[in-house]
């Protein structure tokens, strides 16, 4: 009776967050705030692409020639973060048996939004030479949404520099909001 | 007097009291709003998480937390002491001696009943 008819502390700091909230997200403040910072976070966003440290097969080793002195991935913000949890890029690299599918899933819902995915390679976009096989999922588009395919077999560092261009290229012309999401 | 010469330290104690608070009141408003129930599990490799993040210590490990903290006092007895090493006198010199003994055997009682030091 008491919980229902007393208006309690907890029950105000929730409301007061709600509130607080609600008009930044849905008036025309969170629209001028958007305005404001849209620009400048966006740029930020691209220019600093955090993939994770996730290596599967062959393509790893080319991930790790790109981000080794001679191709320097890290002139473009790309740096490897050991935790799904400070990335804003799955880079899947190789192919994905049906044991790995949940935990990549995992992986994937971990990171927080935005966030984006590159199949690297074939075996990562199709199968590649796996494609009927009996253990290994054809194509990583089948349980989580792709952003960028990066052919080759495997993909050579070059190619995964481009990849990352384009991504940046991508964030650059989807702006969004943070507040409002527009 | 004392507000002229202390006024910086209170600037900055409130400053340094402040940014965080800011930071950690206006990180919530101005982030996406996409909640995952998923996302919020523990991170364990992408595996299902087993347990709890927080761990449990031993209430054994009170023992090594307390010997820990008395050397840690006396690291600043030393220094002091050290400092006006040259000038004091014999006695001085002799009671902290007496201080380090009285310690020691402290310790020393310690880890003998402990047997095991839990960590």
């Amino acid at each position: 009776m008491g919980n229902v008819l007393a208006f309690r502390s907890k029950d105000f700091l929730k409301w007061a967050d709600n509130v607080l909230e609600g008009i930044l997200r849905r008036s025309p403040i969170g629209t001028g705030v958007d305005l404001i910072t849209k620009d400048f976070f966006n740029w930020a966003t691209r220019n600093s692409i955090y993939p994770l440290h996730f290596g599967i097969m062959c393509c790893a080793l080319e991930m790790a020639v790109a981000s080794a002195p001679r191709f320097d991935a890290q002139r473009f913000g790309v740096i490897y973060r050991s935790t799904p949890r400070q990335c804003d890029v799955l880079l899947v690299n190789g192919p994905v048996s049906k044991k790995l599918k949940p935990a990549l899933r995992r992986l994937y819902d971990q990171m927080p939004g935005p966030k984006w995915v590159i199949a690297m390679g074939e075996c990562a976009i199709s199968g590649g030479p796996f494609y009927n096989s009996y253990s290994v999922v054809p194509g990583v588009d089948q349980f989580i949404p792709v952003d960028i395919y990066i052919p080759g077999c495997p993909a050579r560092p070059e190619a995964l520099i481009d990849g990352f261009i384009k991504l940046q290229k991508i964030i650059k012309d989807n702006k969004k909001g943070l507040l409002t999401g527009k | 007097m004392l507000a002229e010469d202390y006024m910086g330290v209170a600037v900055f104690a409130i400053i340094a009291l402040l940014i965080p608070t800011l930071v950690f009141l206006l990180s919530r408003y101005i982030r996406t709003d996409k909640n995952d129930p998923r996302g919020m599990t523990t991170y364990e490799c992408g595996e299902v998480p087993v347990g709890d993040a927080r761990i449990q210590f031993h209430f054994q490990y009170y023992m090594y937390a307390i010997i820990f903290v008395a050397f840690d006092l006396v690291t600043v007895f030393v220094l002091m002491w050290a400092l006006v090493f040259s000038d004091l006198g014999q006695l001085a010199k002799l009671y902290m001696l007496i201080f380090l003994g009285i310690l020691l055997v402290g310790v020393t009682y310690a880890l003998k009943k402990e047997e095991i030091i839990w960590i």
